[in-house]
């Protein structure tokens, strides 16, 4: 700034037939420092502006107090000190105000050298009002007409200016918008067919349920249970794990327990370590058998999925009682790496590459659902552990200050 | 004082653990003498879990008693849901009860093979000894608000706990009746409950549905009406119109 502003001194030291060549020199040395567009166009703007009121301020001044007075040297330093005044409200008024608002507006514009060329036409049109005023030194007696001409090329060139802007800018908005719905209509379609998808699958579990349950009903276990394997994808493993049957055997619900079996023998043929812990006899659970074994599914494949690029890994599963009508089912396994416990427990956040993870999310909702059910998730140093609560019927009272 | 309470049934294995203890007590790696005492020998856990109060202890602990009686990992889990500080020292001959240690938050400090030779064992237990009275010595010195807590009810009579210093806030969870959320730094608990219910001087109301601990906020957008927790910006929540004075009073203290 220091730099410019002698070399500005400089300029206005060399003389010149015309006073209005000055800008002109100032507006070509700026460019030759700095080729950017947006800001030299805001010179030439500010050169432009600044020299119209600088002329004005002058004419002013010099009718009103120096071509009267007797002695115009004594009061001639009312010009310099009038255009330092003008400078320092103008300056303050665009480095306070205007320059964050033209900074943002430029961001957003790619294509500045347009206005540049716009900015140039004005000031050339500008200077050559000028340059013939004070060549043929008519500017003292048609002031008032050349201020009007400069008024109206700054007019002019200001609304030529914004309006270039302003559409530059609808039309990127309105792109924009074209993209947004274009998106849109994208993701509706994905939906629809996803959803096609859907119905189709269930249409087909319904079938396959019917035929298992008439297999069931004509007393076909072995034909029942190979058509289930079938169509879960999972085959009932010959091999047996004792260690993991002893543990289940005081777990008197079938369904569960058989979920459990299938998913710790998969941990075991997967090479990692899985202990279960049921220290007491469970005949019965409080809530839905469906919900719970839904719960316990997602938090074991969970852990399945969690353990998969471990070296020694392991998982323990217990379903513990707090009393007659409360018990803890929790799943919890290693960890290697740090993770975020409320980042992993958002809807479609999933590690799995072409996932949309909507498991543990499924599992807040599942739980929310349900006042017999809550939930804890906790990240300890080496290891996660996921705690779902079941409780017997909850009393409801009467207030509640939930929206 | 650190209380030293032993659970092992073998009355001879018990007395040298309590030996064992005294020794390290007087002697140790610091110029001074810990101030800790076994407070309880038994191989009776019901004598075990109704001497406890809450308090400071470093239990050491047979995992396998008698027939017909709780084990070890039983004792352990009451002793972390009463005690104020413990630290947990497992020995067992039988290693295949280490798996239920994280099920059951019961975090022990080490788990010392009865098997392994004496003279290994007997130096294992003295490090053991050193290194949880410098935790206990630890937690002496760090300050009064990390031990503060704050109780939520999980279900029928069953309370937890978690630290203040981990807990971000607490809200009520949209379209589903009575329900909370609470959120801290490492956990995160969905349950039956109510804002109402969740009384502590330390907590700060932002809007109708969510209190928070002020002293985890990292970062407050005045603008947004935003609160960040962390770094990433990931945990967020948004204050009420109402509650942004109280909040920027809270936070400017």
């Amino acid at each position: 700034m220091v730099r410019d502003l002698l070399i500005g001194f400089l300029i206005l030291a060399i003389p010149m037939p015309v006073e209005s060549l000055y800008l002109i020199l100032i507006i070509l040395y700026l460019w030759l420092v700095n080729r950017e567009y947006n800001r030299h166009t805001l010179a030439i703007v500010i050169g432009v502006l600044m020299g119209s009121l600088y002329g004005l301020i002058d004419h002013c001044l010099n009718l009103l107090f120096i071509g009267s007075h007797k002695e115009p040297v004594v009061v001639g330093w009312l010009i310099p000190i009038g255009d330092l005044l003008i400078s320092i409200i103008i300056g303050i008024i665009i480095a306070k105000f205007l320059k964050p608002k033209y900074q943002e507006l430029f961001k957003s514009i790619k294509n500045t050298k347009s206005i540049w060329y716009g900015a140039l036409l004005m000031l050339v049109v500008y200077e050559v009002v000028n340059i013939v005023a004070d060549y043929e030194q008519v500017a003292d007696t048609y002031y008032s007409l050349i201020l009007a001409i400069d008024i109206a090329i700054i007019s002019l060139g200001g609304i030529v200016i914004t309006s270039f802007i302003h559409n530059y800018v609808n039309e990127q908005q309105q792109q924009q918008l074209i993209l947004n719905y274009q998106e849109q209509l994208k993701y509706a379609k994905s939906m629809n067919e996803q959803f096609g998808q859907l119905r189709r699958d269930r249409h087909d579990m319904k079938n396959m349920l019917l035929n298992l349950q008439g297999e069931l009903i004509d007393g076909n276990t072995d034909k029942a249970n190979q058509l289930l394997s079938s169509f879960i994808q999972t085959k009932t493993s010959n091999h047996h794990y004792q260690e993991v049957d002893q543990s289940l055997e005081k777990l008197h619900i079938s369904g569960l327990r058989n979920l459990i079996q299938v998913k710790a023998y998969q941990i075991i043929e997967q090479g990692s370590a899985v202990s279960i812990d049921i220290p007491k006899v469970i005949n019965q659970l409080p809530g839905s058998e469906v919900k719970t074994a839904r719960i316990v599914g997602i938090l074991l494949d969970n852990a399945l999925e969690s353990i998969k690029k471990q070296d020694q890994a392991y998982v323990q599963i217990a379903i513990l009682s707090r009393s007659d009508d409360c018990y803890d089912l929790v799943v919890a396994n290693s960890l290697t790496e740090e993770i975020d416990i409320n980042q992993i427990m958002q809807y479609e956040y999933s590690t799995k590459p072409g996932h949309q993870g909507i498991g543990l999310s499924n599992l807040n909702q599942l739980i929310n659902q349900d006042d017999q059910y809550a939930l804890i998730a906790e990240v300890k140093q080496r290891s996660i552990i996921m705690t779902c609560t079941i409780q017997g019927k909850v009393e409801i009272d009467a207030e509640s200050d939930n929206p | 004082m650190l209380k030293v309470i032993i659970l092992e049934d073998n009355k001879d294995q018990a007395k040298r653990i309590e030996s064992l203890v005294n020794k390290q007590q007087m002697i140790n790696r610091t110029p001074h003498a810990y101030d800790m005492e076994v407070a309880l020998v038994t191989g009776n856990p019901k004598q075990l879990l109704d001497f406890l109060k809450e308090d400071d202890y470093l239990a050491i602990l047979d995992v396998e008693l008698g027939e017909n009686q709780s084990n070890g990992i039983d004792v352990a889990e009451q002793i972390r849901k009463v005690a104020s500080f413990a630290e947990i020292i497992f020995i067992s001959a039988y290693q295949q009860y280490l798996p239920y240690t994280v099920s059951r938050r019961v975090e022990p400090f080490d788990y010392i093979d009865k098997g392994m030779e004496i003279t290994k064992l007997r130096a294992r237990l003295r490090d053991d000894i050193d290194e949880a009275y410098a935790r206990y010595q630890a937690s002496l010195a760090s300050n009064n608000a990390d031990k503060t807590y704050i109780t939520y009810e999980i279900g029928h009579g069953s309370r937890r706990k978690i630290p203040l210093s981990e807990l971000y806030y607490i809200e009520s969870i949209k379209y589903a009746s009575r329900r909370i959320r609470i959120v801290g730094k490492n956990i995160r608990i969905e349950c039956h409950g109510e804002l109402k219910s969740i009384q502590n001087n330390n907590l700060l109301q932002v809007s109708q549905s969510a209190i928070v601990n002020p002293m985890t906020i990292r970062e407050f957008d005045q603008e947004n009406r935003q609160i960040y927790f962390d770094i990433n910006h990931k945990i967020s929540l948004l204050v009420s119109y109402r509650r942004m004075r109280d909040l920027i009073k809270m936070l400017k203290k």
